[in-house]
């Protein structure tokens, strides 16, 4: 049903994920972080989303400067207009995936 | 957190539930493709549900399967996994301090399930100044969790039927979550300091853009942020 070196990926992979999420939640019972660090922490919401975002749009590859993907810049443009008009995430998704799939059913 | 008082959608497990669901069609469309992708990449079925359940980072996932494909030793791929899901040390340092009176066990439930969608609505409900139940949070993570683990069992069960999840534009869901998710954190912060919020931002994009150049894609998503923090906090009192 699964083999030995699949599961030893899988239990590493998911300990490497696991601790880095939780570490904090423990730490952060026993000692309270100073003010400075929740200060500038107070931004990481808006900066990682527009981070992870960005990265999806990009082809990078060390050394040289990072092109975008065309399809997604494309398809990005219907996907924008439906999140600030209707401001309905599922509807965004939807008209997301589907303007995707038309851009590269023609492309 | 029990003792004060909670804002009305925000108290139970069933409104935490309820705060899920917009983000529910994108861990479907997401969690399909992946699926897809797996079965792909000659794992079975059991395997990339496992995987799903217990390693849980939808990005992270797609790269094992690259890297498998690849045949990276298994000490490659876990490394890389590592870089990849990094980034959740500085979401769950930020969330943290919310559930500091809750205990310890809880404070691992929720530290395990926190993924960048959860943390997301979790972050948009503290912008808004809303009052949260833990019972909330977790209604919040264990839907998504449910959802994630079902469509890639799904996604598993066509994969040897399709082997290109991207010509029906699933894997943009990803994208397209990203683009609700941020715009509407942007749309909170700019109302509550419009200069800051963009220099927030404009630090955000030019550094991923250059930082794309000289590191991995995920390292430069963790420097860039961290250097959205700290624009955001040098500006802290103007």
């Amino acid at each position: 049903m699964i083999s030995k070196s699949v599961l030893l990926l899988l239990i590493g992979s998911a300990l490497v994920t696991w601790i880095p999420r939780i570490t904090p939640f423990i730490l952060g019972k026993m000692v309270k972080f100073p003010a400075i660090v929740t200060r500038f922490l107070q931004y990481l919401p808006l900066s990682i989303l527009c981070a992870l975002l960005l990265e999806t749009v990009f082809n990078a590859k060390a050394g040289s400067l990072a092109t975008p993907k065309w399809d997604v810049v494309i398809a990005l443009i219907p996907t924008v207009i439906t999140a600030v008009w209707l401001k309905d995430l599922m509807k965004t998704v939807v008209v997301g995936i589907a303007a995707m799939a038309l851009v590269r059913l023609v492309i | 957190m029990e003792e004060v008082e909670t804002d009305t959608g925000y108290t139970t497990f069933r409104d935490g539930v309820r705060s899920c669901l917009p983000t529910v069609l994108g861990y479907l469309g997401i969690g399909f493709s992946f699926g897809i992708v797996g079965i792909n990449s000659h794992l079975n079925l059991f395997e990339i549900t496992l995987m799903s359940a217990i390693v849980y980072g939808g990005s992270s996932q797609f790269v094992m399967c690259g890297l498998l494909l690849a045949n990276t030793s298994i000490t490659g791929i876990v490394m890389t996994v590592f870089l990849v899901n990094l980034r959740h040390l500085l979401m769950s340092m930020t969330a943290s301090p919310h559930f500091r009176e809750e205990s310890l066990l809880s404070n691992i439930s929720v530290g395990s399930l926190l993924t960048d969608e959860s943390f997301a609505v979790f972050s948009t409900t503290v912008a808004q100044e809303k009052h949260f139940s833990l019972r909330w949070m977790e209604g919040l993570n264990v839907t998504a969790y449910l959802t994630w683990i079902v469509a890639t069992f799904l996604g598993g069960l066509v994969g040897n039927f399709i082997s290109n999840p991207e010509q029906f534009g699933l894997d943009f869901a990803l994208t397209a979550m990203f683009v609700g998710l941020f715009l509407t954190q942007f749309e909170w912060e700019l109302s509550k300091n419009m200069k800051k919020s963009i220099m927030v931002v404009a630090t955000v994009v030019v550094s991923l853009y250059i930082l794309l150049s000289f590191v991995s894609s995920s390292l430069a998503v963790i420097i860039s942020a961290l250097l959205g923090c700290l624009v955001g906090g040098l500006a802290y009192d103007k």
